[in-house]
């Protein structure tokens, strides 16, 4: 089944399948005023930002305590409907888009910092918290909460401990999941639970931490989340290099890291992204250039300067045709603003916008691009290439048109290749959007049969009756119990989908 | 002729609006939205309730189901429609370029039409935009007798009144803070004498007076004509020009906002013109786009084009006019002052103009710039957004005077009416002295001459 099937025939399927009586129990639960069915608030929680997915659900609730929710999963437990945690709706897999029977529940109004505790370096916060919000009063005080995905402006903690986002940092300071020192959750069974704390060594059983970490709100609901910081690097740079040739610029990258320089971002910019970031943005990137590389270089001043000049040798050494350095610290923030928005800015030329995020290991970089690049020609596709050089994790995003069905079937056919050209090159499905519906059936390729086994088996002890944000990551096994499906239309969707009820 | 260098910022409106034409023949613009959410944590009514719906993501999903499936003009809808402020600080932070404004005012078009609102508020909307706003003595008449009720604590008459507004949540402190028009109003007067030795360059600009700038600071029309005379402009403002039109396209009401943009063209002679300014950037924004009010076979669209491609912001015009200016200095009696520019969102979002106000000020010697954190975010005046939704505004008001505060400014400076009536009302209510003036009094008083 395409994606494009899946889409057609989910959307606007607005009929009530969890009971009134149920409803009702849940907006008691919350109270009035939390508690939203309209077909114009139902509307408007059927999407996130990944492109070709929505789904309606049932109810949105915004629950105000931790009992609340508590109660809202037991309810969910007892009554059989689904619930789908959602922060800003920033995610680019499907995590918080609706499923079947659900309800959303928000988190994206508990948007407080709790505490700072400079003697452990620790910050804990509620989860929805704007990750860029949390950036800029860290660096208030001196410190640095590095994760920085390139929807640091809007996405929430929350969202980004359930995916493990990335971002551009990757390369020198990690992802999330390095950063998240522990939190308290709701389980699926509405228990209540704290993980980790503040100790910087903790090996008391299993590390669960980390299974939650990037779970995609499947295990858990986090209400509390304990993050690591670390003290703000003395000074930055910021470069960009121009370069006619994309190889070349991929060459320099190799050369960089070979170079035993870290850089604290390594961004790579190809000829369509560029000319798509530069109307939007107008910073004055030359928009005839193949490819450019943004590089950040933080640390003590007297390095930072001397990685600089190193770093600048390298880039003319690959034929850079020219270098920019940021004169201000504004135009530093400038030029990664413009990077961040490189994702949407694309969308200019094509109404449907698919951002993918295979990742290989660094040294494969180049090849990957290469592959990337046959690929889109020889389905006919137009490609906008950028992403995280650095540390391997690519964004080839095909500008393309949903309501063009050959040619979203051609661009399955292609991301379908990207993958297997990744996975040949030893690296990943996905970096750093997790799997979510989009990459569900990619997963099925990628990971094998006991590995996916493995997880549902996971899933199946966190949430037997699959109550949390069910259907993500894999297909769950279709309910071979209880009532059979009321509409005609949702029958024929379970029978095409290969259940036999 | 334009000066080469004034259209630097509006050019770029174009350019991304032709480049969207290029490459969507189709009408379907909205698709351009890809949900991103990058517009979100820019948009003031979504920062307030936290609520998808009330985001620029979510009201255009909401415009695209009405467009789709007809029957959707619902309460919820529609109170939707009128909760966003229309600020359009979505347009600037969208990196899809989607123009939210053009959603949003087909979206009002369609409930004025769908006749959905509830009959009270349609008499009292249409008495607002098709009555009082017809012509200038009515305008004149009701801002009166309102500030007349308003003010006249002494009268016990007014009081129930005064009373009934205030439980309405209606600002009545906030309609005593519009002047009375004392000032004999530049729209009355005859066309003004070209100026005659001032400067080498000698630009002929046409003045659009508007309305509510007109009645409510006409002294800053009168500031706006000498100053421009100073820097040698031949200055024209045709008689009894009214408003245009801006105030009835923004709540919905096209019909009417296209004959009040066909009768101000009538005024003015434009291939006599080499500019045509106005000092209220909701106006000069509108006057902009004066071309898509018009059908593509209407006689009048091509006219509308000439009349449209003239059109400056007046701080657009000074950004020109004092660009190689080096000799700007102060009076002393404004040398010592903090000043900072507030955007109106009508200028940095709507128009793009972010750096001619602060090129301005900024080529003037020794003066204390300061920028105002937020300055690009909504101070929650938005047309009549102040009246419609007073506790927002209020909300979005106090955030915007905190900010003013912060940076100890003497003079906020900034450049429509309507900005200039919040911010006054913020600043008296929090017990500041700070001073709110319109970017061309606050030039013709300090610039030394």
């Amino acid at each position: 089944m395409s994606r494009l099937d899946f889409q057609s025939s989910n959307a606007y399927l607005d009929t009530q399948m969890i009971r009134t009586s149920t409803l009702k129990k849940l907006r008691d639960i919350v109270g009035g005023e939390h508690y939203f069915d309209s077909p114009e608030q139902k509307l408007v929680y059927s999407y996130d930002a990944t492109p070709l997915y929505e789904q309606l659900p049932e109810a949105i609730v915004s629950p105000q305590s931790v009992e609340q929710i508590s109660k809202i999963l037991q309810l969910a437990n007892s009554e059989a409907f689904a619930v789908v945690p959602r922060g800003s709706g920033s995610g680019l897999s499907g995590g918080s888009i609706p499923v079947e029977d659900c309800i959303v529940l928000l988190t994206n109004h508990w948007d407080r910092i709790l505490e700072i505790d400079e003697r452990n370096l620790t910050v804990t916060v509620e989860p929805g918290i704007i990750t860029g919000q949390l950036q800029t009063e860290m660096e208030k005080i001196g410190y640095l909460y590095p994760p920085d995905p390139g929807s640091s402006s809007i996405c929430t903690i929350g969202g980004n401990v359930a995916e493990n986002a990335g971002g551009i940092r990757g390369l020198k300071y990690g992802v999330t999941k390095d950063y998240v020192m522990g939190f308290e959750f709701v389980l699926p069974s509405g228990e209540v639970m704290m993980i980790g704390g503040k100790n910087v060594k903790d090996v008391s059983g299993y590390n669960l931490k980390d299974l939650l970490i990037g779970s995609e709100g499947t295990l858990g609901v986090f209400t509390k989340i304990v993050l690591r910081l670390i003290p703000k690097p003395e000074h930055s740079s910021t470069l960009l290099a121009y370069f006619d040739r994309a190889s070349d610029s991929a060459e320099a990258v190799s050369a960089i890291t070979a170079s035993k320089i870290t850089a604290a971002a390594l961004e790579f910019l190809d000829n369509t992204t560029i000319r798509c970031v530069e109307d939007y943005a107008r910073i004055g990137l030359p928009t005839t250039i193949e490819a450019l590389l943004l590089i950040e270089l933080d640390g003590r001043r007297g390095e930072v300067e001397q990685d600089l000049v190193q770093v600048s040798e390298i880039c003319r050494r690959h034929r850079a045709s020219q270098l920019r350095i940021a004169k201000s610290a504004a135009e530093a923030t400038q030029l990664r603003t413009a990077r961040k928005a490189a994702f949407a800015a694309l969308a200019r030329v094509k109404p449907t916008t698919i951002l993918e995020d295979a990742t290989v290991p660094r040294s494969e970089v180049a090849p990957m691009l290469e592959q990337i690049n046959a690929i889109a020609s020889k389905h006919d596709l137009m490609f906008g290439n950028f992403g995280h050089a650095g540390d391997g994790n690519l964004h080839p995003t095909c500008l393309t048109n949903e309501h063009d069905k050959d040619e979203i079937h051609r661009t399955e056919l292609a991301f379908h290749e990207i993958y297997s050209a990744a996975l040949r090159l030893g690296g990943t499905i996905t970096g750093e959007h997790g799997i979510g519906l989009s990459k569900r059936k990619f997963l099925e390729h990628a990971a094998s049969r006991t590995h996916l086994e493995l997880m549902r088996s996971v899933k199946a002890i966190f949430d037997p009756n699959m109550v949390l944000n069910p259907g993500k990551i894999f297909t769950t096994r279709p309910r071979c119990e209880g009532p059979l499906p009321i509409s005609k239309e949702k029958l024929n969707k379970y029978l095409e989908l290969g259940a036999y009820c | 002729m334009l000066p080469a260098n004034v259209s630097g910022e509006y050019s770029r409106v174009i350019n991304i609006q032709s480049l969207q034409a290029l490459s969507h023949p189709t009408n379907e613009l909205e698709k351009l939205c890809i949900h991103c959410g990058l517009c979100l944590p820019t948009c003031p009514t979504y920062c307030l309730t936290k609520s998808e719906r009330s985001s620029p993501r979510g009201r255009l999903k909401l415009i695209r189901n009405s467009r789709e499936h007809g029957n959707s003009y619902t309460k919820e809808f529609v109170a939707e429609m009128y909760f966003c402020l229309e600020c359009l600080a979505c347009e600037s932070a969208c990196p899809a370029g989607v123009p939210f404004g053009s959603y949003m005012e087909s979206a009002r078009a369609a409930i004025a039409e769908k006749k959905v609102l509830p009959l009270v508020t349609r008499i009292l909307r249409s008495a607002m935009l098709k009555w009082s706003f017809k012509t200038r003595p009515r305008l004149v008449f009701i801002s009166r007798v309102l500030r007349f009720v308003a003010t006249s604590s002494k009268i016990k008459v007014f009081e129930p009144f005064r009373r009934a507004a205030s439980k309405l949540g209606l600002p009545i402190r906030l309609v005593g803070l519009i002047p009375d028009g004392r000032i004999e109003s530049v729209s009355s007067m005859r066309q003004i004498q070209p100026a005659t030795s001032t400067g080498s360059k000698k630009l002929r600009v046409g003045f659009v007076t508007g309305c509510v700038m007109d009645i409510s600071y006409s002294e800053v029309n009168v500031d706006t004509v000498e100053l421009l005379r100073r820097f040698g402009c031949e200055v024209i403002t045709p008689e009894n020009q009214w408003c245009c039109g801006s105030v009835h396209a923004h709540q919905g009401e096209m019909v009417y906002a296209r004959d009040m943009a066909a009768d101000l063209m009538e005024k003015f002679e434009v291939d006599k013109l080499d500019v045509i300014v106005a000092n209220a950037a909701g106006c000069s924004g509108f006057l902009k786009k004066y071309a898509a009010l018009f059908q593509q076979n209407d006689p009048s669209r091509d006219k509308a084009m000439a009349f449209a491609g003239k059109v400056l912001d007046v701080v657009e015009l000074l950004d020109a006019l004092t660009r190689e200016r080096y000799d700007l200095s102060l009076t002393i009696e404004y040398q010592n002052k903090r000043v900072t520019f507030d955007d109106p969102c009508h200028l940095i979002h709507a128009q793009k103009v972010r750096h001619a106000p602060r090129n301005v000020l900024r080529s003037i010697q020794k003066l204390d710039f300061v920028e105002l954190p937020e300055s690009d975010w909504c101070c929650g005046s938005a047309g009549i957004y102040n009246i419609t939704h007073h506790a927002e505004s209020m909300q979005l008001l106090d955030r915007k005077i905190r900010h003013i505060q912060s940076i100890g400014a003497d003079i906020v400076i900034t450049s429509n009416p309507g900005c200039m009536i919040q911010l006054k009302h913020g600043l008296a209510e929090h017990g500041l002295r700070t001073d709110v003036l319109h970017i061309v009094t606050y030039l013709r008083r300090a610039l030394a001459a």
